[in-house]
């Protein structure tokens, strides 16, 4: 049974208040493409998680789609800072839950688990644990009597994850740095794959450092070729600097993202 | 470039690399620190692990640094780094890193998540991180601060993403990092001062004591007239910067001639070196 569906259909998935979960990191195998979808949509008050956010959590904070977001980190790597999700925080109009790299992937493989909490250490004696929308509590642990964190579970409503090639049963590869998007894939209720091109079959044989995804975990796929727009896709292709820096100067104007939004 | 022959960046790359020990991770989250980290493995910890940008591609060998480290470190790579083992390595205390610190306190409080009020920040920065985890993956965290100024090292971080020196912890099953070295533009500093608090361990060529106190938030302890200077890069590091590690000179991104015009030139460049290393294995190939 083929799981092949468009970009229509995968936003159709999406309903206000549900909380997606974007795979990639900083300007790394963004799913942009699919981003950019939602965005051109009628969809409001989404909830987002993006473990090291980039543009694609930008650009749908500019075009006014986020009501709160779960993140890490929000950036564009070397390139410095994102323009909506800084502009957004400093008008007060995006709420935001902050965790550490390691608390976030805590709370995926709680939710993986299907465990109500995972314990952790990371956050303890930091600010993170006094933010008012922490979701974190310290506890003692029963065991040892130790002090720890429990980290809640964080289970989407839909992951998008952006992958080299996946075969329309839903098996997938990526070849790049794969972050924890196995971890949200898990985590998460249902899971779209956008790939760069839908094959046949996964072969037997693949570059040795590769990740699979199994077609158990994965719900629906989408062929998208750039559909990393203007992030790296190892080895497809390598960012795009013009278009970041272009991205960066200009992002925060509504008519020229919304313009944007209509290219990628 | 000094009247020394070489420049501050160079000088800042061959002090970070001292304060890698072998048979770990040793990461640099700064341009500088990750070249330290390739020097301090080209020339003194040869069994450093490295991971750059891209934990697809951990463990490479020594290699020029690129703004596509994925491309460039493909071939010698050893293993793609998952993020869940690179955790567990991190719970083992296998970690050694310098971050990019925007806000540095006078006890090694660290902050790269917002400054002003969290709820409605001033300038909103990228988040936590990996800081809060780094805390119990290091014996230290080490610092690289770009802009020696007021609002860089002041004293009391606006939000604590790394605690520093004696946090007050309570009951913990594991001994967390203790904040270590911090570099800056001006000079070296760690926290072994009266009650944990910063000090001078050296200025940078060029640099005294009265300007370093003008330009740091809190009252630094005077080092006085026989304060040591930060040693200069050897010829041998200077060589290993320009010629192997860093020929294209990724690390002006990070000096005070870094524009979005540096930023083009770099990558034209990137790009057609690649293209030409490309065309040139297509013509071995075709042999």
């Amino acid at each position: 049974m083929s799981k092949r569906i468009d970009f229509d259909e995968m936003v159709g998935l999406v309903e206000p208040g549900h909380l997606v979960g974007f795979g990639g990191g900083g300007i790394q195998r963004k799913p942009m493409a699919a981003a950019a979808a939602i965005a051109r949509s009628n969809l409001q008050h989404i909830d987002a998680a993006s473990f090291l956010g980039g543009p694609e959590v930008d650009l749908l904070i500019g075009m006014k789609k986020v009501r709160r977001l779960h993140f890490a980190f929000v950036g564009f790597d070397m390139f410095g800072l994102a323009p909506n999700f800084r502009a957004a925080r400093q008008a007060g109009e995006l709420e935001i839950v902050e965790y550490s790299e390691g608390l976030m992937m805590s709370a995926f493989e709680a939710a993986a688990k299907r465990l109500p909490f995972l314990p952790s250490r990371f956050g303890l004696g930091t600010d993170l644990l006094s933010t008012p929308t922490t979701p974190f509590r310290e506890m003692k642990c029963p065991l040892s009597g130790e002090k720890l964190v429990a980290v809640p579970a964080l289970a989407p409503d839909l992951a998008i994850v952006h992958v080299n090639e996946a075969d329309e049963q839903g098996n997938a590869l990526i070849h790049s740095d794969s972050y924890v998007d196995l971890l949200l894939i898990q985590a998460s209720k249902k899971v779209v794959l956008t790939a760069e091109k839908i094959v046949e079959r996964i072969s037997g044989e693949r570059r040795a450092r590769s990740t699979f995804i199994s077609r158990l975990w994965v719900d629906h796929v989408v062929e998208a070729p750039s559909g990393g727009g203007f992030s790296a896709v190892f080895p497809q292709h390598r960012f795009n600097m013009s278009a970041i820096l272009e991205y960066q100067k200009n992002a925060t104007d509504p008519a020229w993202l919304a313009a944007k939004v209509g290219e990628l | 470039m000094t009247e020394a022959g070489f420049a501050l960046e160079e000088l800042l790359i061959a002090r970070m690399a001292k304060e890698y020990r072998g048979g770990r991770m040793g990461v640099g989250a700064t341009i500088l620190a990750d070249l330290s980290a390739r020097l301090a493995k080209a020339l003194y910890v040869p069994d450093l692990f490295l991971t750059t940008i891209s934990r697809a591609a951990a463990d490479p060998q020594i290699h020029a640094k690129t703004f596509s480290d994925e491309w460039a470190l493909d071939e010698s790579a050893t293993m793609a780094l998952g993020w869940e083992e690179m955790f567990r390595l991190i719970a083992h205390q296998k970690l050694q890193i310098w971050i990019g610190s925007v806000q540095i306190d006078r006890f090694g409080g660290s902050n790269i998540s917002v400054i002003g009020d969290w709820e409605r920040p001033r300038a909103q920065l990228i988040g936590a991180r990996g800081i809060p985890d780094d805390l119990w993956g290091c014996e230290t965290l080490n610092y690289h601060i770009r802009k020696h100024t007021p609002k860089s090292f002041v004293e009391k971080v606006d939000f604590v993403c790394g605690f520093g020196k004696s946090p007050d912890l309570g009951s913990v099953g594991v001994q967390p990092a203790a904040p270590g070295v911090v570099i800056s533009d001006l000079g070296v500093f760690d926290f072994n001062g009266a009650d944990g608090a910063m000090r001078v361990v050296s200025l940078h060529p060029g640099v005294d004591f009265a300007k370093v106190q003008e330009m740091t938030g809190f009252e630094l302890a005077d080092p006085g007239p026989d304060v040591p200077v930060t040693e200069a890069p050897t010829a041998e590091e200077l060589h290993i910067i320009r010629n192997v590690i860093d020929p294209s000179g990724m690390r002006r991104l990070e000096s005070n001639e870094a524009t979005p015009a540096l930023f083009n030139e770099l990558w034209a460049r990137e790009l057609q070196n690649s293209k030409a290393g490309a065309d040139a294995s297509r013509k071995a190939a075709s042999c």
